[in-house]
C-alpha cells in the first residue's frame, strides 16, 4: 500500500508530538505484552528440565503431575515443584513467569488471610484481592479482556456506522429519512437498562456482550458519515466517477471514504477509552463479564468495597487511569495531526 | 416458615428500578424526617374500642361452608374438654432481662423500601414485613426460642384433643388489636375466610388453609377449636395461628390489593406504624410502640420490645449503611456477611474505646438447606454416579477456608441439627479427587482433554452450568470452579438476577443451582416440597433436584402421615441415607451463630439473646439506654476510653 503524500505528511506530523507518539509506542508494547500474556503472568512454568527432559507447558495441553512423577492427575503445580526441585538440588529446575500466578487461581495458604498486600516475597506484587486472587494477574488479563471487547466494539460499531452513514448521504431521499427516524428511535432506548435486564437472564459471555454493547451504540457514527458522504458526494470527482459508471458501492467504498478518513480516525481513540469504561463500568455493577473473568470492573468494585485493602482499589484504578490517559494522549495527537483544516483547501 | 419467605435477598431488580425511581425521591422534605429527627421519642397510648358488627361475606361464607366453620356453645367447649390436659407453657423459662428499661429511639437500616404495607397479596414478601409480621405479630402460641415447648401468645392456654388432630384453645380477655379493638374468636373465623378468599391473590395461602385444616369451631367470644386435616405428633405448631382484625377488614373485597395497599393493618404485636406521616415513601417507615400494649405485664412478653420508636431507614447500600453505623447513626449492624465487616472492617477506634461493641452469639437450630442442587432430569446428571463425583468434586472446605475466614462449617446431609431427626452420623461427601475422578470413571469419563476437562466415549466434555442469583454467594463460585478443574470437572458460572434465578429452578432449567433456602424452627424436618417424585418435572415446585425415586416416595408418604416420633424419626434417617446416596443435593456450608455490632447504648440481657434467634433484634430482648448513649456520645467527644465491651457467648455452641 502506498500513501498518499497528505497521509503521509499526517502521520509524519503525528509523530512529531511527542506525548501522543510515546503513549501510541506505549500502548502497542502493553498490547503486545498482553497478547503475550501467558508468558508473563500464569501458573504454568516458562521451562521445566525434569530428569534430563525439557518440558514447555505455556502453551498447548495441561501436564498432568504424574509427568513429573508426584501423585496427581490434575493440572501440575509448578510452583510446588519449583521448591522441591530447588530443595533437592542437582541439574533440575524450573523457570517460572514474572507473576507465577494464573488470574483465576486462588492463592490461600493455611492460615493466611485471602487478602493480602502486596508482597515481593510471595510474589504478588500488588496483592491478592478478596479471594485470594494475584491483583497483578486480573489486571493483566482484565486488560486483555477489555482490549479484546474494546477492539471488537470499534470494528462492530464502525462497520456498520460507516456502512449505513455512507448509504444514507449517498442515496439521500426516502432512505435517508427512513434511516434517521430509525436511528432516532433506537437511539431512545435505555440502553444501560438493556443491558443489565440482559445481563440478568442471560449468561452474558463477551460476544453476547460485545453485540449488544454494537447493537445500541452504531448510531453515533452514522451521523458524521452520513454528513460527510453528503459533502463529498457534491464534489466534483464523485460526480467524475459516476460519469465514467461506477456503482455506488464502489464510490462510496474507493473514492469517498478515504476523503472521509482523517474525521473516522479521530474518532478511534475516543472509542475505545469509551468501550473500556463502558465496559468496567458494568463490571463495577455487577452486570458484565461472568465471574471469574478477570475484570477492571469487579476489582474496582471490590476495592471500594475494602477500603481497608488499599492496594486492590489502588491498583485498579492506577491501572484505569493510565491506559484511558495513554489512550486520551494518544487520540488528543490524532486530532491534531489529522485535522483538515491544516491540510485542506476548499476550492 | 412458609416458602415465600425463600429466596428474598436483595435483587439485581432493585438496582434497575433504583436507576429509574431513585433519583426522583431525592431533593424531598417534609414534616415528618424533620420530626424523626429532633423531637423525643413518644409511645401510643391506646384507648378502648369496641368491636364493629360481622363481616357481612364471611357470614355467608360460613353459612355456605357449616363444616369448615362451625359454630357451638359452651357447653360443647366443656364436654369436648373433658380429661384434657391443658397447657399454658408456666414451667418455661422466661428469655428476657427483668432489668431491661423502655423509651428511646432505635435507628435501623433497611435495603429496599417496602411496596406495600400489607402482609399478604401481591408484593407483601419483602423483607420489612418481618418487622411488620413475623417478629411482631402475637399468634395464640410461640414456640420457645431457648426450650422445647410453647409458650402463650393470645391464648392463656391449649389442649390437644386424643386424636391429636384438634387443638383447644382459651383466649387471653386482655388481648387487643393496636386500634383498642378487643382481640376474640371472630378474628381466627375471619382469618381463616380471609386467607382462604381468592380476593388475596395469594394462592399458597388459600392452598395451605384449605389442605392443612379441616375446620375451625367458635365455642363462644374466647374459646376456639381448630382441627387439622391430618393428625401430626406436634399438632400446636400449626395452630399457631395469627388472628386478622375483622373490623379492620369492612370494605374487604375484589380490590384488596390496592385498596389496602398502604392501610395499616392493626396489630396484635407491641409495634405498629402509628401515624400517616411515619411512612415516608422512599425514605423511612417509623413503628412506635404500643405504651400500653395488652403484653406488658404477660410473663413471657414482658421486658420486651423495648424502645419506643423503631425508624427504618431506607439505605439501598450495604456499605452505606456500614458506614453511618460506624458513625453512630445506625445502632445495630448485622456483621454476618461478609466477613471483611467482622473481621477487617471494625478495627477502629470506636470499637477499641469501647463505643461500640462486637458480640458473637452461637445459635442452635435447625439450619435451612444450602448447597448444590442439581438438576437429576437433565443428560449426564442423571447418573449417580456423576452426581456423586461432583459431590467429591466440591470443595467446601476450600470455600469456607477462604470466602467465610474458616467462621463456618460443613453442613450436613438433610435436617442438619434437627435432632432427633438429623442422620446421627452420615456426614456429607468431602472434597477427594480421586474419588471423584473414580466416580466420573464409572460413568464413563476416564481421559482428561488438553484442558484437564475428562471427556468419555463419545468425545463429551464434563460441563455444567453453575447457577446462582445471591449476591451474598458471589464469592464461592469461583472457588469451587478452580477446584472442581482437579478433578476434570468443568463448572460454567452463571450469575442471573436473584429472581430469575429462583424461576430457572422452579422451571428445572438449570443444571446445577447454588442455592440456600430460607429456614426456621419447626418440629419436623420437611422432605416432602424438595423430593416428592410427582414434583420432579412439575414447574413451580421446590423439587430442584428433580428427585423422583420411588423408594423415597413411599418413605415421604410414610412420613407425612405419620402420628408416632420415633417412626417419623426412623423413616428421616432412612430418607436422609436416600437422598445422601442419590446425591442430587450437595450439602455446602453453615454459620450456626449471629454476629453484629452494636453501640454501647444499645443493651442486651446477660445471656446476650436466644438459642433459636436469626438477628440480634429478632426477639426483642434489647433496650435502649439514653443515658448510656449521652455518656458515650460525650466519650467520643473528647475522645475518652470507656474500655472495649465485645461479647461472645458459647453456651449452644456445637463441635
Amino acid at each position: 500500500m502506498r500513501l498518499t503524500p497528505q497521509t503521509a505528511r499526517q502521520l509524519r506530523r503525528f509523530r512529531q508530538m511527542r506525548r501522543g507518539w510515546w503513549s501510541f509506542l506505549a500502548l502497542a508494547a502493553l498490547t503486545v505484552l498482553a497478547l503475550l500474556g501467558e508468558l508473563v503472568a500464569n501458573n504454568r512454568a516458562l521451562v521445566v528440565r525434569h530428569q534430563g527432559r525439557w518440558h514447555f507447558p505455556t502453551y498447548g495441553a495441561q501436564l498432568p503431575g504424574t509427568t513429573f512423577g508426584l501423585g496427581y492427575s490434575y493440572e501440575t503445580d509448578y510452583r510446588e515443584l519449583q521448591r522441591t526441585l530447588h530443595a533437592a538440588g542437582g541439574a533440575d529446575f524450573v523457570l517460572m513467569p514474572l507473576v507465577p500466578y494464573h488470574p483465576n487461581e486462588i492463592d490461600v495458604p493455611a492460615g493466611a488471610k485471602p487478602t493480602r498486600p502486596p508482597s515481593a516475597a510471595e510474589r504478588h506484587y500488588l496483592g491478592t484481592d478478596t479471594i485470594g486472587r494475584d491483583i497483578l494477574a486480573r489486571l493483566f488479563y482484565g486488560f486483555r479482556v477489555a482490549l479484546v471487547v474494546s477492539l471488537s466494539f470499534l470494528a462492530g460499531t464502525y462497520l456498520i456506522g460507516i456502512a449505513l452513514g455512507c448509504a444514507m448521504g449517498w442515496f439521500g431521499g426516502w432512505f435517508d429519512l427512513l434511516m434517521q427516524r430509525v436511528i432516532e428511535v433506537w437511539s431512545n432506548l435505555p440502553f444501560l437498562l438493556i443491558v443489565m435486564i440482559i445481563s440478568a437472564v442471560l449468561r452474558p459471555t463477551v460476544p453476547v456482550l460485545v453485540t449488544v454493547f454494537i447493537a445500541f451504540s452504531w448510531m453515533g457514527m452514522t451521523y458524521y458519515m452520513r454528513t460527510g458522504a453528503y459533502r463529498e458526494k457534491a464534489r466534483e470527482y464523485a460526480t467524475a466517477a459516476q460519469v465514467l459508471g461506477a456503482g455506488p458501492g464502489r464510490i462510496i467504498f474507493r473514492h469517498i471514504l478515504p476523503n472521509l478518513l482523517s474525521t473516522l480516525i479521530t474518532f478511534v481513540p475516543f472509542t475505545i477509552a469509551g468501550a473500556i469504561e463502558l465496559l468496567t463500568a458494568l463490571d463495577f455493577l455487577g452486570f458484565g463479564i461472568p465471574p471469574p473473568t478477570p475484570s477492571w470492573g469487579e476489582l474496582l468494585r471490590q476495592g471500594t468495597q475494602n477500603l481497608n485493602a488499599p492496594w486492590i482499589v489502588s491498583s485498579a484504578f492506577g491501572a484505569l487511569v493510565l491506559i484511558l490517559l495513554l489512550v486520551s494522549f494518544v487520540g488528543e495527537a490524532v486530532r491534531e495531526a489529522f485535522d483538515p483544516k491544516k491540510f485542506t483547501h476548499y476550492l | 416458615m412458609n416458602p415465600h419467605r425463600l429466596f428474598r435477598s436483595v435483587t439485581a431488580l432493585a438496582i434497575v428500578v433504583f436507576f429509574i425511581f431513585g433519583f426522583a425521591a431525592c431533593g424531598k422534605k417534609d414534616l415528618a424526617s424533620v420530626d424523626h429527627k429532633g423531637g423525643s421519642s413518644v409511645a401510643l397510648n391506646v384507648a378502648a374500642k369496641p368491636r364493629g358488627p360481622n363481616n357481612p361475606l364471611a357470614l355467608a361464607e360460613y353459612k355456605a361452608h357449616p363444616e369448615f366453620y362451625m359454630i357451638k356453645t359452651p357447653a360443647d367447649f366443656a364436654a369436648a374438654t373433658v380429661g384434657l390436659k391443658w397447657e399454658d407453657g408456666t414451667d418455661l423459662p422466661i428469655f428476657s432481662d427483668p432489668a431491661a428499661k423502655r423509651g428511646g429511639t432505635q435507628y435501623s437500616a433497611i435495603e429496599s423500601f417496602p411496596p406495600t404495607l400489607r402482609t399478604v397479596g401481591p408484593d407483601s414478601n419483602s423483607s420489612f414485613r418481618t418487622y411488620l409480621l413475623d417478629d411482631n405479630e402475637v399468634s395464640l402460641v410461640h414456640r420457645h426460642p431457648n426450650a422445647p415447648g410453647y409458650y402463650p401468645g393470645l391464648a392463656t392456654a391449649w389442649a390437644i384433643a386424643a386424636d391429636k388432630q384438634t387443638i383447644y384453645f382459651k383466649l387471653d380477655p386482655d388481648a387487643r388489636w393496636s386500634d383498642g379493638v378487643p382481640v376474640n374468636a371472630d378474628d381466627f373465623m375471619f382469618m381463616f375466610y380471609f386467607y382462604r378468599s381468592p380476593y388475596l391473590q395469594a394462592p399458597w395461602y388459600a392452598n395451605w388453609y384449605t389442605e392443612e385444616y379441616k375446620s375451625i369451631t367458635k365455642f363462644d367470644d374466647h374459646t376456639l377449636a381448630i382441627t387439622l386435616r391430618e393428625p401430626k405428633p406436634d399438632p400446636v405448631e400449626r395452630a399457631g395461628l395469627r388472628a386478622i382484625p375483622e373490623h379492620f377488614y369492612a370494605e374487604f373485597g375484589a380490590d384488596f390489593p390496592t385498596r389496602y395497599q398502604w392501610r395499616v393493618e392493626p396489630t396484635t404485636g407491641p409495634y405498629t406504624v402509628a401515624r400517616d406521616v411515619d411512612v415516608e415513601k422512599d425514605r423511612a417507615v417509623t413503628l412506635t410502640r404500643i405504651s400500653n400494649w395488652w403484653g406488658n405485664g404477660k410473663k413471657f412478653w414482658a421486658n420486651r420490645f423495648n424502645p419506643d420508636r423503631v425508624i427504618y431507614q431506607l439505605v439501598r447500600d450495604r456499605d452505606k449503611a456500614f458506614e453511618m453505623f460506624k458513625l453512630g447513626e445506625l445502632d445495630t449492624f448485622n456483621l454476618m456477611l461478609p466477613p471483611r465487616y467482622w473481621y477487617d472492617q471494625m478495627n477502629i477506634s470506636e470499637v477499641d474505646k469501647g463505643y461500640i461493641s462486637k458480640a458473637l452469639f452461637y445459635t442452635f437450630q435447625p439450619e435451612a438447606p444450602t448447597g448444590l442442587f442439581i438438576n437429576s432430569s437433565k443428560p449426564l446428571l442423571n447418573n449417580r454416579d456423576i452426581r456423586q463425583g461432583i459431590a467429591f468434586a466440591s470443595n467446601w472446605d476450600k470455600v469456607i477456608q477462604v470466602v467465610m475466614r474458616g467462621d463456618a462449617r460443613r453442613l450436613h446431609p438433610w435436617a442438619d441439627s434437627h435432632t432427633p431427626f438429623e442422620h446421627p452420623t452420615l456426614r456429607a461427601r468431602s472434597y477427594d479427587v480421586t474419588q471423584a475422578l473414580a466416580a466420573f470413571a464409572r460413568a464413563g469419563f476416564t481421559t482428561r482433554g488438553p484442558d484437564g476437562i475428562l471427556r468419555n466415549a463419545e468425545g463429551k466434555r464434563l460441563s455444567f452450568v453453575l447457577t446462582f442469583g445471591s449476591n451474598a454467594y458471589v464469592d464461592i463460585p469461583p472457588i469451587l470452579k478452580e477446584e472442581a478443574a482437579k478433578a476434570g470437572l468443568e463448572l460454567l458460572i452463571e450469575k442471573l438476577d436473584a429472581t430469575a434465578a429462583f424461576q430457572k429452578g422452579l422451571q428445572k432449567n438449570h443444571e446445577i443451582m447454588l442455592a440456600g433456602w430460607g429456614g426456621g424452627a419447626e418440629f419436623a424436618p420437611r422432605f416432602h416440597e424438595f423430593f416428592i417424585g410427582e414434583d420432579a418435572t412439575k414447574p413451580q415446585t421446590n423439587n430442584f433436584t428433580a428427585t423422583a425415586i420411588p423408594e423415597l416416595d413411599a418413605l415421604i408418604l410414610r412420613y407425612d402421615r405419620s402420628q408416632d416420633k420415633d417412626e417419623m424419626v426412623q423413616l428421616s434417617h432412612q430418607m436422609i441415607q436416600l437422598i445422601h446416596d442419590d446425591s442430587a443435593y450437595v450439602p455446602g456450608f453453615v454459620q450456626s451463630y449471629i454476629r453484629w455490632g452494636s453501640w454501647r447504648w444499645v443493651k442486651f440481657p446477660e445471656w446476650l439473646n436466644v438459642r433459636e434467634a436469626q438477628y440480634a433484634a429478632q426477639y426483642g430482648v434489647h433496650w435502649i439506654d439514653e443515658d448510656a448513649k449521652k455518656v458515650t456520645l460525650a466519650a467520643r467527644k473528647d475522645g475518652k476510653n470507656l474500655g472495649r465491651t465485645d461479647r461472645t457467648d458459647t453456651k449452644w455452641k456445637q463441635d
